[in-house]
C-alpha cells in the first residue's frame, strides 16, 4: 500500500513535465525512502534519474517496494487537471492495476479523484555510480536555459570548456559560431544568481544541444542547476529539490565526431 | 473435483481409527516399506473394509511394473489406487480439520458398510464415480510409534492436496499376466500365442503369480493367510478360462474369447453408467464431429450451427445435438430429432433444439445403419459402438499386458462378436475422415475467417489467434506512437552521432537509487 501526500500539486507537475519530454513511460519505484524513477531516453543517451525523498510528503506510507509503470503523456494528462496549490495524493495497492490521484484544493472544498491505468515496463536499470567529477559549476537555472536556447539557434551540439577563466559554452554551426564564457561570480544581493566552479582539472566535452534544451525544461523546479562534467564521462545535469529530493539527467559526450 | 463433498465425508470419518489399523499392521507385516516421502497422503477407503484390509504391492498387469493395491482379505476385494490431484494451480495445499475424536470413532463404528460399488472397474479415471466412503490418513512418518499424532485436536495442512481413491480392482486384471505367461514362441498372431499354452491347474498359475512378484512375499502371505482369496482368484480365473477336467481337478486355460467376453461385459457397464466426461468429449464427441462443409445456408441452419456451437464442450448429449445441427443444416436431415431425444438423456433444450432444426421434411430411411447417401448423423449404434470401443481401448491399455492386448484386439477385428462389431463405426469414421479431408481442402482455399472459426479445428483457431495477436501488436504500437509526446519525437531526430549509449558508462547494477 502506497499514500504519499504532496503538499503543492506543482512540483509533481514540473517533475513530469520535464520528464515527460525525454521518456514515454517509465516505472515509479516506491519504497519506504521514497518515489524514484530512472528511465532512458530512446536512442539510450541521455538518462533521468529522480528521487522524491519521503520527506517531501507528508505523510508517506509505502509498506513494500511498489513498481508504477505509468505512461508519462497519461499522466500530464491528469496532473493537468489539477491546480499548482492542490494537495495531491498519490495512492497504489500493494500488486496495484492503477494508482489514484486525489486533489484537494485547500480554499474550496473541491476533491477531484483520478486513476491511471498502470502498465508492465520491463525497463533496464542501470547503476549509476557516485562519480568525482573533474569540473561542477553551479549557475541560475534560467542562465543555463537560456545558454542552451542561444546556442541551439546556431548549432546542434556544444562544446563546454572548463578551465580556471571560467566556463565557456561555444558551438559552431552553419551560419557561425557562437559562445557563452561565464566566470566564477558572487552576487550579494541574491543569491540565486551566482555561477561557481569547482575545477580539479580542465575539462572539455562535446553535448547536444537538443538534449541539453531538453532538460533544461526542468528549469521551472530549481533555480539552481548544477552541471558535473569530466572527460570522457556522461555530463551531469541536477537540479536540486526541496526535502534532499533531486531531479537528474546525464547525457553521453559526444566522442570523436567533430561537427 | 467437489472438494466440499469430500471433505464432509472426511469429517464424518476421522483418521484416527484408520489409521489404527494401519499401525495394526505395521508390525505384523513388516514388509511394508515406509512410503517414501514424510507428508502423509490422503487416502480414500471404503468403509466396509475390514480392519485386517492392507496395502500390497503387485505387479501392475498393463506395465509390470510393481504398483500398490489395496487388499480387503476378508471380502476378498482388490483396490487399486487412483491418484487425484487437481491441477497444478488450482489450489495448492488441503486443510483436514477433523473432527472430535471419540464422536468420530463412534460414528465410523456405526458407518454400516455399504457395498454398492461392487463394479470392479470402470471408474478409474473419473472421479465422478467414486464413492467415497470412508477417509483415512496416513502419516507416514508418525503412524509407526503412535496413531495419527495431529488427529487430536489440530487440523493438518497438506501441501500436496493430491487424494488417493482405493477403486475395486477386478483381481482377474491381476492374474492375467500368470495366466497368459509373454509368449515365447514368437508367433506373430497373438491369437496364437494361447494355443499353444497348456492346461494348467489354478496353483500353477498362483504360483506364476508368486513368482511374478518375488520381490515381495506380500501376496503370499495375504493367499497364506486367508483361503477366501484363493477361491475367490480361481473363480476369477475360470471366467476366463477354458476349463478341463483331470481327474478330481479342474485345469484352465486362458481363453482370448473368453477375456474378450469379460472385457466387452465390463465395457458394456462402463457405458451404460456413462463414460467420464473427459473421456466421453475427447474420444467420442471429437471423433464423430462432422466437418461443415458448405457456407452458405438456410437461415435456419445457420442460426443453428450457432447455437451449436455454444453449446460445444459443455455436455455429452449438447456435443452431440450440436453434431445432430450441423448436420441437419449440411444435407439431408433424416431421423436426427428421434436419434437426439434417445440420446439426450439430459439437456432438454438441446434436444429441443435438435429438432427444431429439421428444417426439410424428414426422409423416411430406416432406422438401421444408414446407407452410403444418408447423413452422417452419428446413430445411436454408432455412438454406442465408439463408446464401448473407447471403453474397450481404455480397460485393455491399462489392465492388460502387452501381448494380451494385441491377442484382444486381434481378436475383435478377426472374430469380433456380435456385441462388439465395429465395422460399421469404422466404416463411419472412415466416411468422417474422407470428409474432414475435403473440409480440410476447401477451407484452404477459402479464407473466410468465420468459417474457420466454425470448423474449429485446433490449427486454425492457432493460426487465427496468431493474426489476431499481430493485429493486436501493430495497434499498440500505433497506439504508443500517438502517445508519444511531441518533445520526445523531436528529440528523435536529434543527431546522437558520436554518442555512446549510456549502458557503456554506466554498469547493469542491480539497484542504485
Amino acid at each position: 500500500m502506497l499514500e504519499a501526500r504532496l503538499e503543492q500539486a506543482n512540483l509533481l507537475k514540473k517533475v513530469v513535465d520535464s520528464i515527460t519530454n525525454l521518456v514515454q513511460d517509465c516505472n515509479f519505484d516506491c519504497n519506504d525512502s521514497g518515489i524514484a524513477l530512472q528511465a532512458m531516453d530512446n536512442s539510450h543517451v541521455a538518462l533521468v534519474a529522480m528521487m522524491l525523498r519521503s520527506d517531501a510528503f507528508s505523510p508517506f506510507r509505502c509498506d513494500r517496494n511498489i513498481a508504477l509503470g505509468i505512461n508519462l503523456t497519461s499522466l500530464t494528462k491528469v496532473l493537468r487537471c489539477a491546480q499548482n496549490e492542490d494537495i495531491l495524493t498519490l495512492k497504489a495497492e500493494d500488486a496495484p492495476d492503477v494508482v489514484n490521484l486525489v486533489f484537494e484544493s485547500a480554499e474550496s472544498d473541491r476533491l477531484s479523484e483520478y486513476d491511471i491505468k498502470l502498465m508492465d515496463i520491463d525497463q533496464e536499470h542501470l547503476g549509476i555510480p557516485d562519480t568525482e567529477y573533474a569540473a561542477s559549476i553551479t549557475m541560475p537555472s534560467a542562465e543555463f536555459q537560456r545558454i542552451t536556447r542561444d546556442l541551439l539557434a546556431l548549432s546542434e551540439s556544444v562544446s563546454i570548456e572548463c578551465t580556471k577563466e571560467g566556463v565557456k559554452f561555444s558551438c559552431q554551426g552553419d551560419i557561425g559560431s557562437g559562445s557563452v564564457t561565464l566566470r566564477s561570480h558572487t552576487n550579494v544581493d541574491n543569491e540565486d544568481r551566482n555561477v561557481s566552479i569547482d575545477l580539479s582539472e580542465p575539462v572539455s566535452l562535446m553535448f547536444s544541444l537538443k538534449y541539453l534544451s531538453n532538460f533544461c525544461k526542468a528549469s521551472g523546479l530549481s533555480s539552481r542547476v548544477k552541471l558535473s562534467l569530466s572527460n570522457e564521462v556522461p555530463l551531469l545535469v541536477e537540479y536540486a529539490l526541496p526535502s534532499n529530493s533531486f531531479l537528474r539527467f546525464y547525457l553521453a559526450p559526444k566522442i570523436g565526431d567533430e561537427d | 473435483m467437489p472438494p466440499k463433498t469430500r471433505s464432509r465425508h472426511f469429517t464424518k470419518s476421522t483418521p484416527k481409527p484408520k489409521s489404527s489399523d494401519s499401525t495394526n499392521e505395521q508390525p505384523k507385516s513388516n514388509a511394508l516399506p515406509p512410503p517414501d516421502q514424510n507428508p502423509p497422503k490422503l487416502f480414500i477407503l471404503p468403509n466396509d473394509a475390514s480392519s485386517e484390509a492392507r496395502i500390497v504391492t503387485l505387479r501392475n498387469p498393463a506395465t509390470g511394473r510393481p504398483n500398490r493395491y489395496y487388499v480387503c482379505p476378508t471380502t476378498g476385494r482388490f483396490f487399486e489406487f487412483t491418484r487425484i490431484a487437481p491441477p497444478k494451480n488450482a489450489w495448492r495445499g488441503m486443510l483436514l480439520t477433523p473432527e472430535h475424536q471419540e464422536a468420530a470413532v463412534r460414528r465410523d463404528e456405526n458407518s454400516e458398510g455399504r457395498a454398492d460399488d461392487d463394479s470392479k472397474e470402470g471408474n478409474t479415471g473419473g472421479s465422478d464415480d467414486v464413492d467415497a466412503k470412508g477417509q483415512s490418513e496416513q502419516p507416514a512418518s508418525e503412524n509407526e510409534e503412535t496413531g495419527c499424532k495431529w488427529a487430536g485436536s489440530e487440523g493438518y495442512v497438506l501441501s500436496d492436496p493430491g487424494l488417493f481413491i482405493a477403486t475395486p480392482l477386478d483381481p482377474l486384471f491381476l492374474v492375467l499376466p500368470a495366466l497368459a505367461p509373454k509368449p515365447t514362441t514368437t508367433s506373430n498372431g497373438g491369437k496364437k500365442a494361447p494355443d499353444k499354452q497348456m492346461f494348467l491347474s489354478v496353483d500353477d498359475y498362483i504360483d506364476a503369480l508368486l513368482d511374478a512378484n518375488a520381490s515381495n512375499n506380500h501376496l503370499k502371505d495375504l493367499l497364506a493367510s486367508h483361503p477366501g482369496h484363493r477361491a475367490a482368484l480361481e473363480r476369477r480365473i475360470s471366467a476366463a478360462c477354458d476349463t478341463v477336467d483331470a481327474g478330481d481337478e479342474k485345469m484352465y486355460r486362458l481363453s482370448v474369447e473368453k477375456v474378450v467376453a469379460e472385457l466387452l461385459a465390463k465395457a458394456t457397464r462402463m457405458v451404460e453408467k456413462g463414460l467420464p466426461k473427459s473421456m466421453e468429449e475427447r474420444f467420442v464427441n471429437k471423433t464423430l464431429e462432422v466437418p461443415v462443409m458448405a457456407v452458405k445456408r438456410e437461415g435456419s441452419g445457420v442460426s443453428f450451427v450457432g447455437a451449436g456451437k455454444k453449446d460445444e464442450g459443455h455436455e455429452e448429449e449438447k456435443g452431440e445435438a450440436k453434431e445432430d445441427g450441423e448436420e441437419s443444416s449440411t444435407a439431408t436431415p433424416t431421423e436426427d430429432s428421434q436419434t437426439s431425444t434417445n440420446e439426450a438423456s439430459t439437456t432438454a433444450s438441446a434436444t429441443i433444439n435438435a429438432s427444431t432444426t429439421v428444417t426439410t421434411p424428414a426422409s423416411t430411411s430406416t432406422n438401421d445403419w444408414p446407407s452410403s447417401d444418408s447423413p452422417l448423423t452419428p446413430s445411436d449404434q454408432i455412438t454406442h459402438l465408439l463408446r464401448l470401443r473407447t471403453a474397450l481401448s481404455f480397460l485393455t491399455t491399462s489392465y492388460l499386458p502387452a501381448h494380451l492386448r494385441d491377442a484382444v484386439t486381434a481378436y475383435l477385428t478377426t472374430t469380433p462378436p456380435p456385441a462388439a462389431d465395429f465395422r460399421p463405426l469404422t466404416a463411419h469414421l472412415a466416411r468422417l475422415d474422407s470428409l474432414r479431408a475435403e473440409a480440410a481442402a476447401l477451407r484452404s482455399l477459402s479464407d473466410n475467417i468465420a468459417r474457420k472459426r466454425a470448423a474449429g479445428t485446433g490449427e486454425d483457431e492457432e493460426a487465427a489467434a496468431e493474426r489476431e495477436e499481430r493485429k493486436r501488436k501493430k495497434e499498440e504500437e500505433e497506439q504508443r506512437k500517438k502517445a508519444e509526446s511531441r518533445a520526445v519525437k523531436q528529440l528523435k531526430k536529434a543527431d546522437t552521432s558520436g554518442m555512446k549509449k549510456l549502458s557503456s558508462f554506466f554498469g547493469k547494477a542491480t539497484a542504485k537509487k
